[in-house]
């Protein structure tokens, strides 16, 4: 009897993470890194202490977990153009200097450690590659942007 | 004669490549679901076609293609190339593990159907080659015009996983690997 009541519980704390925090966090980038900030790195446990209190420690580490990998799975399906889109989101959710987020993101690759435990390794390899992918996208275009301003703002004085 | 001997020549070389080309790096460590083969269940299922329709995906090629930056477009066609191969490289050991266990469990059955356990080893034999020719011309040609063929592989592989974990009078966790 006590199995059904916890799969209950954990349900209970899955809807309230998605519908209390995970709904007010703007991209799924963002909410991976999220997720993952809630993780222990020594012990991969999960902790969050307001789902805790609510449901237990043990079905707030279930619910976080799923979620974890809920959204995980959802970023490594998006397609390249999807997950640029993603993280343009993220960066603007982040109000720093859009250069400096994609600079540091290329430095620290910070997404290494956004990943969730036991999920397929060629997934998890997927993910990565295609966040390097879209960062190096982005920053293509922020090079690219002050030139087009530069060769717009140009163009009435060339016509001249 | 001569087509069947040049077609066993080919069908060596294939191999010999793809078992070369099993001998590197990152995909060496494997994942600890890797180390218990069982047959995947619907949500797997699914998120492994995802897997392969990503990686061998057009649309994120013509993407990158249209930013028109040289350097992009190579480091893109480097990575998914090492990626293909990783997914390759992975199914074809991964289904080598699940037929070793479906032999080990074989062992303990009494009443196995010769007709299916023929089949199913025509299967593995013809999925590994298969995993050596696709390594060969994702090598040759890059992953994006073998989308459909790695879609059959990956089909193939969830077939054979299905069927390999059926044994007729042993309980699926019988037996494990060693």
């Amino acid at each position: 009897m006590s199995e059904p009541r916890s799969l209950v519980t954990m349900n209970k704390a899955y809807d309230d993470l998605q519908h209390r925090t995970l709904n007010t966090i703007p991209c799924d980038l963002a909410r991976l890194i999220y997720l993952a900030s809630t993780r222990d790195y020594n012990s991969g446990n999960y902790h969050h202490e307001g789902l805790a209190t609510r449901y237990g420690l043990e079905s707030a580490r279930v619910a976080l977990r799923a979620a974890h990998k809920d959204v995980f799975y959802r970023l490594m399906a998006l397609s390249l153009e999807g997950l640029v889109l993603e993280l343009e989101a993220y960066v603007r959710s982040s109000r720093e200097a859009p250069t400096g987020v994609v600079h540091a993101w290329q430095e620290l690759e910070p997404y290494r450690v956004a990943v969730p435990m036991e999920v397929d390794r060629t997934m998890v390899l997927l993910f990565l590659s295609n966040v390097k992918l879209a960062l190096e996208v982005l920053r293509l275009r922020q090079t690219e942007a002050p030139e087009r301003r530069l060769a717009s703002s140009l163009r009435p004085l060339l016509g001249q | 004669m001569i087509p069947i001997a040049l077609l066993s020549v080919l069908a060596l070389l294939l191999l010999a490549s793809f078992l070369w080309s099993t001998r590197n790096r990152e995909w060496e460590a494997q994942p600890a679901h890797l180390e218990d083969p069982r047959p995947l269940d619907g949500n797997e299922r699914i998120r492994r076609e995802q897997l392969v329709v990503r990686i061998f995906s057009r649309e994120d090629r013509d993407f990158i293609r249209r930013t028109g930056s040289v350097p992009l477009q190579q480091l893109y066609r480097k990575e998914r190339q090492r990626l293909a191969l990783g997914w390759v490289r992975t199914t074809s050991r991964d289904i080598a593990k699940i037929m070793r266990v479906h032999r080990l469990r074989s062992r303990h059955s009494s009443n196995l159907d010769a007709g299916a356990e023929t089949k199913l080893m025509f299967e593995y034999l013809w999925l590994r080659l298969l995993c050596a020719t696709l390594a060969l011309w994702i090598r040759v040609f890059g992953p994006h015009a073998l989308g459909d063929f790695a879609a059959y592989a990956n089909g193939l592989y969830q077939g054979i996983g299905r069927a390999a974990s059926v044994v007729p009078g042993v309980a699926p966790a019988e037996t494990t690997l060693p």
